[in-house]
């Protein structure tokens, strides 16, 4: 006691002085934690003074034009594919803000990590007004959607005559097991295509375009073996691929095993009106049989297991391979690679293949990637303005100032087409920013593309309208088991990988068979197939 | 000061509280040591402790709607579903294999190598080599994956490439399943091993070089004085070094197995770690993935604790 009064200020200032020191440092790596989502409230401010700022609003007179509400703010997360996203000055995100009256925050997230960080923001419980989700299936965000935490849309939507625009299709995609609409579709083309093959090259061997799997294999063979790039060397595959990245799918190789199953994605409603999975079916061993043939005699890329999407795509702009698994848009985009050296060359994207089931096949897509989901903790008032906001972007000219810019200063417009100019990419300005919230519905959205030719666009239109007549959806499209869930991604992955391993020649085919009676006596599996029936027959209403 | 106190409470003070008195009195002595410590400290709480409660959700069925004071108890469903999954024992002998791998090949190269180090005499070339070994440490597994495949790759890499132009058959690196785990070995070996041999280095330059004379002048050659010097003198860091990396044992390193690994090679590369990932992160089960992350921490504080205590029967110090 006596001790302590003898403590001389200077030391207590000392001791003053650590005790701050330790409470800086803690409060540093807190607000270093936080610092991650808003976090640019000030730049906004600093940026466009007089404009945001509530007060300015009310009351200078000079600023209001037209609009006196006060904006609305509003958090979102999504993705950007570039090198980088907009910033909050960006002046289309400005312009945006003031024709639609909101104050927006946008936390724009790299698309490498997206899953992962859609994962992370819902099981923190602390999500943005709007958030993209790209898978809205899966167990967690389905959980989520059953216990309320988002809203159910459906009654509002009528509302908005652009958002209603979107093709029915892609709305019913969207719907849950209990049948209700909790999320904005961020909508794409339904026919998407599947495959495409070097023209020049078929041209060149005097080969037929492809309708048949037997036409693919001997066209495959002969870009192998018969030089088709014509400069002496035996350099050339037939057929370039990767798995999917998750490993929980043959990725492109997985068309080949559809078009055998005849069945998209391997669902398929029977003629007793039954859901089915076509994994069982000998179908799939058929067309693991060709596959693994293929690659026996070298037609396919030898290093297909190991190849990220990426390369596999590279292997055909270096003109190493010649027919890929890859959809309308991207056969214009490796067409444009291609012919950065070989200006003749030409991916023709095919509208259907026929498999040994003697019926044309050709995938139809969900009509939507990804889905927007407004959570219940923001109030209906505020939710009605952000459907009103999004549906601006669905509008000719939201869509138009979103993604394109104004006109004359980042494009200008050549028939269908928008020719950017360079205060475009300086604006960041694109589809691929501001496009990634503003969607609209264009059925010919995947022949689009940047620089693409007029011919070039001429003909994906009419492959697009071919593809329509053939493609087929997918049934098993927002069904739910739980079960399934639960066991879902154990049994892709078992079977992509005995898949693999076939097609590589490390497992016999032989060993398919046994696999196949094995799920077959699964009781998990049987399971989540009965499960999965009953969610069909529900909802469609039986 | 002892007395004045004493004088202050006369009589009434029984043991306990002198003792209590005794160790305030040790921390006010030392006040600046444990301000100085508190920063620490509290790092550690933040960072390591509180979070720790986040396991609670092993034992949940957890929703990240509801949030951990909500959700459902299932006790010990998640382990349970776990343990009977066939996959389990794949995912064990997996981990186990690459970590032992590492242990048998991995952990001694930076030893030797350091030993081998140690008698480089000239100074210059001795810096040298270690520059040159450190550096792959620095680089990130996704450039070592990036290198690996260019090397191993069938159709364009370098090794098979050349084993073509002697008319060899290409051998499948990458594809198959007997070369991947002495390849994830090679890869640690090729990326750690130098640097590991800084704190061998150290130790060894901390033996007394007496002890080095003392052996030359009995006549012991340079390799009996390795063994009977140099190794004796670095037993005790090596035997830690060894107690902590058995406490890694269920961590293979994420990063690298899951860059390596494809569906080919699958029934050898999936180990916990890649499991949680794709259970936790990519499907968001995340009360069962973590169980299996607490699964795998009790083991690894097991082997620790098992591997000291094996270290102290056998008379050395241990960790702790």
């Amino acid at each position: 006691m006596k001790r302590s009064n003898l403590l001389s200020i200077r030391r207590l200032s000392a001791v003053l002085f650590v005790i701050t020191l330790a409470a800086a440092t803690l409060l540093g790596a807190c607000s270093n934690g936080t610092g991650n989502a808003p976090g640019n409230a000030p730049g906004n401010t600093q940026g466009d003074p007089g404009n945001d700022k509530p007060g300015n609003m009310t009351k200078d007179p000079d600023t209001g034009n037209g609009n006196q509400e006060e904006p609305t703010p509003i958090s979102i997360m999504t993705t950007f594919y570039g090198a980088e996203p907009p910033g909050p000055d960006n002046v289309i995100v400005k312009e945006i803000e003031k024709r639609t009256g909101t104050k927006l925050n946008i936390t724009w997230v790299s698309p490498n990590s997206y899953n992962e960080k859609v994962n992370v923001t819902l099981a923190s419980g602390d999500m943005p007004d709007l958030s993209l989700i790209s898978d809205n299936f899966a167990s967690n965000v389905r959980t989520m959607a059953a216990q309320g935490a988002f809203w159910e849309l459906e009654s509002y939507i009528k509302e908005y005559p652009n958002l209603s625009a979107y093709p029915k299709e892609a709305w019913d995609n969207t719907r849950y097991q209990d049948g209700k609409i909790y999320a904005i579709p961020r909508v794409r083309g339904l026919d998407a295509g599947m495959v495409s093959v070097r023209k020049d090259w078929l041209d060149k061997l005097k080969l037929p375009v492809p309708k048949t799997t037997d036409d693919l294999y001997n066209v495959m063979k002969a870009f192998t073996n018969d030089d088709p790039d014509g400069n002496g060397n035996k350099d050339t595959v037939g057929l370039v691929g990767s798995i999917g990245s998750d490993g929980l799918n043959l990725g492109s190789f997985t068309h080949i095993v559809n078009i055998f199953q005849n069945a998209s994605d391997g669902w398929k409603i029977d003629e007793n009106g039954k859901l089915i999975n076509m994994v069982t079916d000998k179908s799939t061993k058929d067309a693991l049989a060709w596959l693994s043939k293929a690659y026996r005699e070298g037609l396919i890329h030898a290093d297909f297991a190991t190849l990220k999407n990426t390369q596999a795509r590279e292997a055909i702009m270096t003109g190493k391979a010649g027919i890929a698994f890859e959809a309308v848009s991207a056969a214009w985009v490796l067409t444009e690679g291609i012919r950065t050296t070989n200006p003749s060359g030409d991916m023709l994207p095919l509208d259907s293949l026929t498999g040994p089931s003697g019926t044309p096949y050709i995938g139809k897509g969900s009509g939507y990637s990804g889905v927007f989901v407004i959570p219940k903790t923001v109030p209906e008032e505020k939710m009605k303005k952000i459907l009103s906001f999004l549906d601006y972007g669905a509008s000719a000219e939201g869509y138009e100032l979103g993604a394109y810019g104004f006109k004359d200063v980042h494009f200008t417009k050549d028939g269908d087409f928008y020719v950017q100019t360079e205060q475009a990419k300086k604006d960041i300005v694109s589809t691929s920013a501001i496009g990634q919230i503003f969607t609209r519905y264009d059925q010919y959205a995947y022949a689009k593309a940047p620089n693409v030719p007029a011919d070039y666009y001429n003909r994906s239109k009419g492959i697009i309208d071919e593809i329509g007549k053939v493609s087929v959806s997918n049934p098993s499209n927002g069904l739910y088991s739980d079960t399934w869930a639960k066991y879902r991604n154990d049994f892709l992955k078992k079977t992509t990988d005995l898949q693999v391993k076939i097609m590589l020649g490390t497992e016999p085919l032989e060993k398919w068979d046994a696999f196949v009676a094995e799920l077959l006596s699964d009781a998990n599996w049987n399971k989540s197939l009965e499960e999965l029936n009953d969610a069909y027959n529900k909802k469609m209403g039986k | 000061m002892k007395k004045v106190l004493a004088a202050v409470n006369p009589g009434n003070e029984n043991p306990s509280q002198t003792r209590m008195r005794r160790r305030m009195k040790i921390i006010f002595r030392d006040r600046y040591l444990y301000l100085l410590a508190l920063p620490g400290l509290f790092f550690f709480l933040l960072f390591k402790y509180i979070p720790m409660w986040g396991l609670v959700i092993a034992f949940q069925n957890y929703s990240p709607y509801v949030g951990i004071l909500n959700s459902d108890w299932v006790g010990l469903e998640h382990f349970a579903r776990f343990f009977s999954n066939s996959d389990f024992y794949i995912l064990l002998r997996n981990t186990l294999a690459i970590s032992f791998m590492n242990l048998l090949f991995f952990f001694p190269a930076p030893i030797i190598l350091s030993i081998m180090m140690n008698e480089v005499r000239q100074v210059v070339l001795k810096r040298l080599i270690q520059t040159v070994i450190y550096f792959p440490h620095f680089l990130s597994w996704v450039i070592i994956a990036g290198i690996s495949f260019i090397m191993l790759g069938q159709s364009e890499g370098v090794i098979n490439s050349i084993l073509s132009l002697f008319g060899m058959e290409k051998i499948p690196f990458l594809t198959s399943s007997s070369l991947f785990w002495p390849m994830l070995t090679l890869q640690n070996i090729w990326k750690d091993a130098g640097w590991g041999t800084v704190i061998f280095l150290a130790a060894i330059s901390g033996i007394d070089p007496t002890l080095y004379e003392a052996a030359k002048m009995d006549g012991a050659s340079k390799l009996k004085q390795i063994w009977h010097v140099t190794l004796p003198g670095i037993g005790n860091v090596i035997l830690v070094l060894l107690i902590l990396k058995l406490g890694d044992v269920m961590d293979v390193g994420f990063e690298q197995v899951f860059l390596m690994g494809s569906a080919a090679v699958s029934n050898v590369a999936d180990v916990f770690d890649t499991y949680v990932y794709r259970n936790g992160v990519l499907n968001g089960e995340f009360s069962y993935t973590a169980s299996v992350g607490l699964f795998k921490s009790i083991v690894g504080l097991i082997m620790v604790m098992g591997a000291n205590k094996l270290a102290k029967m056998f008379g050395q110090d241990g960790l702790y």
